[in-house]
């Protein structure tokens, strides 16, 4: 058991991450267990190599794209709402006033007071959630709603880890 | 990420970018996007070793990052909240990917960036070397595959890691001790399988 505790000390020390009443017992123990200390040189080489890995760095036009795709998705939502009601024109639209539906809404509208500015408070928070529910209808962004699912399902949650108060 | 030893979000600069972000600031989350993007593009091919792949995931992170801004709390460090996202987000993309079948090649642009001045026997070996260390890496269980590359690849102590997954300290050293481990045998046999090759094209050869 105390010889399972040091094996796996064995990468934490090699990272540093050892506590110093850790890292003053494991050394003891390294000095008289020959296994410790094969394993230490096999994983400070793997450590090396795994280190020596080149890294992916991103294409000069991913800045770029990728503005360009959070406007689109995240900062212009006018323009998405632009298009689904980009059929409300022309004949459509003279005949969906003609039909009275158009007079109806009005009418409505009249009564209750026409809606201005941006709704605020509680207000303001149903209606970013409705604008959160309403991308994910959006077939294109079927991918995210699942991932969001798989996370929530799994019990990963979104929300910010607590802090954890050191003993110590 | 480079992280002190308290995992508070008080005082940490991008915490403060971030509730910018949560009313709805362009600008915090672009500053935000800049200084992060490049490291977690690195930090992702981890996982998918494809860089195309790896930049569409990375915007997609974004999209979560703000999509859930509301739910942000300045209880933890930006890096721990954005790093929890881009882990979630890489292993539910390798798990689609599996489950597809249709793994995309190895992206070979990735391989032996810096060859100068090596032998082709070295050159050939260590992008076979490099091919079994991603396929050692990509065969880990989840949770051993992402405290490995959050201590290995971002740069995260064992107390963020242990924060971005959830888990104690001391469950991030078995990890990260199980992990290396199986990658120390891969690469023993895979040595001992070398030398085996050695000789037999020495013998061959006489």
């Amino acid at each position: 058991m105390m010889q399972d505790k040091y094996t796996e000390w064995i990468v934490a020390y090699l990272d540093d991450e050892l506590g110093e009443a850790e890292r003053t017992s494991f050394e003891e123990h390294l000095e008289g267990c020959a296994s410790c200390r094969e394993q230490l040189e096999g994983l400070s080489k793997t450590a090396q190599l795994v280190d020596a890995l080149p890294t992916a760095s991103p294409s000069a036009q991913f800045e770029q794209s990728s503005l360009e795709r959070f406007d689109e998705e995240l900062f212009r939502p006018s323009a998405s709402s632009g298009r689904k009601l980009g059929w409300l024109t022309g004949p459509r639209l003279a005949a969906l006033v003609g039909s009275g539906i158009a007079a109806a809404v009005i009418g409505v509208l009249v009564f209750s007071g026409w809606p201005t500015g941006k709704p605020h408070g509680e207000e303001r928070a149903i209606a970013d959630d409705l604008e959160l529910y309403a991308d994910y209808e959006v077939i294109v962004n079927l991918d995210l709603l699942q991932a969001i699912d798989t996370m929530e399902l799994e019990g990963i949650d979104l929300v910010a880890p607590q802090a954890e108060v050191e003993v110590n | 990420m480079v992280g002190s030893k308290r995992n508070l979000g008080i005082g940490d600069p991008d915490a403060r970018l971030m509730l910018a972000v949560k009313a709805g600031d362009r600008e915090a989350f672009v500053k935000l996007f800049e200084s992060y993007a490049p490291r977690l593009v690195g930090y992702v091919d981890r996982y998918l070793q494809n860089r195309a792949v790896s930049e569409e995931i990375v915007q997609e992170v974004f999209l979560k990052l703000y999509r859930t801004r509301k739910r942000y709390t300045v209880q933890s460090r930006f890096s721990t909240w954005l790093y929890r996202i881009a882990t979630n987000t890489a292993l539910n993309a390798v798990r689609r990917r599996q489950h597809q079948k249709n793994r995309e090649p190895f992206d070979e642009a990735m391989v032996g960036t810096d060859t100068a001045g090596q032998s082709a026997d070295r050159i050939v070996d260590g992008r076979r070397l490099e091919k079994l260390i991603y396929r050692t890496i990509d065969a880990l269980p989840p949770n051993q595959r992402a405290a490995f590359n959050l201590t290995r690849f971002a740069g995260c102590t064992y107390l963020e890691t242990a924060d971005v997954l959830g888990l104690s300290e001391s469950a991030i050293k078995s990890l990260v001790f199980r992990a290396a481990d199986t990658l120390r045998q891969a690469i023993d046999v895979d040595e001992r399988r070398g030398a085996s090759r050695s000789n037999t094209l020495r013998l061959v050869k006489r």
